[in-house]
């Protein structure tokens, strides 16, 4: 499956996304105790599950920029912002598509409180605002480029049922491994 | 640990960008090699990592009335990698010096890799805490997912050929390609 973005923002199948939103004043908080919630009852990370194409992804609070001293000039901001970070596989629209379908909720629940989020409106518009909020790397780099994140679940979900398999058929005939080579393979074939 | 999920750690940092600097920045980030002979590839533990210029906040609005204007350009750093963070920032010190210190010397107060400690100090102090990570397999180590990835690989190339072998010949390939 190729990407549809700039080549910078790829590597091999992965698919680097980084966008920041203005916080609306006054909802960092319920920002922060939205997350904090959801640490505690999985119920969002069990939902992005879902979105199997996500490697990894991370929602940031950036109340101020570092300041390191002259010759920066510190920054004096009016908002906080929210940065979203994500290593996805496959398509923006498909990805954006399934954010907007499978986990909306959860979305609004979050995005709602920034501004430029687009509640409620079709997916198209999503894909738009969420393009034009977009930084594209200058560089990037991923450690499996050609798996996609389905493969590597059941790459992960594989390996300790090859390990069992392995490990019980030393001995026996040559029948008695064909049985259980045939047992092994209807049992993980949904991993291959 | 609000950067931890499972034993993978999501690391970000936004630096300032001396004045002027950006543009060689630039330049350079997107002169280095990519998949295999990326730098980053010498960091066995980084499953992702990127480098992001943000030379202005975008606005979309109004709303907001009023938007931000930032004072600096900054660099965006982030990686997903093999905790702990210490390992990871070291690493960058010992598998790409040239390249750390290429990235970082265009940046406000940058001290080089000469003292590790004074370099993972200067990371720690621009490092902006995650609030909410998440990971597909935040359990699985990069040379896990490898060694999963080449093992199914091996094993859908097994079961593709075997479908034609009588059990003899089955088990005696199988103990070739698998033996322990």
């Amino acid at each position: 499956m190729v990407a549809q973005t700039g080549l910078r923002n790829q590597c091999g199948r992965a698919v680097a996304m980084t966008v920041a939103n203005p916080i609306r004043p006054g909802r960092s908080v319920m920002l922060r105790f939205n997350f904090w919630l959801s640490r505690r009852v999985p119920a969002l990370a069990a939902r992005l599950r879902k979105l199997s194409f996500i490697h990894f992804a991370r929602w940031t609070i950036v109340n101020e920029f570092p300041y390191n001293g002259a010759p920066q000039e510190r920054e004096t901001l009016k908002y906080k912002y929210l940065f979203f970070i994500s290593n996805y596989n496959g398509y923006f629209m498909q990805y954006i598509d399934a954010f907007c379908h499978v986990v909306r909720f959860q979305m609004d629940w979050i995005w709602g409180n920034t501004y430029f989020w687009t509640k409620g409106a079709p997916a198209g518009a999503t894909k738009r605002t969420t393009r034009r909020l977009e930084f594209v790397a200058s560089h990037y780099y991923g450690a499996y480029p050609e798996a996609s994140a389905t493969m590597i679940l059941s790459a992960l979900a594989l390996k300790p049922r090859f390990d069992a398999f392995h490990a019980s058929v030393d001995g026996g005939s040559a029948e008695d491994f064909h049985r259980a080579y045939q047992r092994f393979v209807t049992d993980v074939q949904k991993y291959l | 640990m609000p950067n931890g999920v499972g034993q993978a750690y999501a690391f970000m940092t936004l630096t300032a960008i001396a004045s002027g600097r950006s543009a060689p920045l630039r330049t350079y980030l997107e002169s280095l090699p990519v998949g295999s002979d990326s730098p980053f590839a010498r960091l066995e533990q980084t499953h992702f990592a990127r480098c992001v210029l943000i030379p202005q906040l975008i606005d979309l609005g109004p709303p907001p009335e009023e938007a931000d204007t930032l004072k600096n350009e900054y660099l965006l750093f982030s990686a997903d990698f093999d905790g702990p963070l210490l390992r990871f920032l070291d690493a960058l010190c010992d598998a790409m010096p040239v390249e750390t210190d290429a990235i970082w010397g265009h940046c406000v107060g940058y001290p080089g890799i000469a003292d590790p400690a004074e370099f993972a100090r200067y990371m720690r102090h621009n490092q902006i805490d995650t609030t909410f990570p998440f990971a597909a397999y935040p359990d699985a180590s990069v040379a896990e997912v490898r060694e999963a990835l080449q093992l199914r690989s091996q094993l859908i190339d097994f079961a593709i050929r075997a479908q034609a072998m009588d059990p003899a010949r089955l088990r005696e390939t199988y103990r070739q390609e698998f033996a322990s």
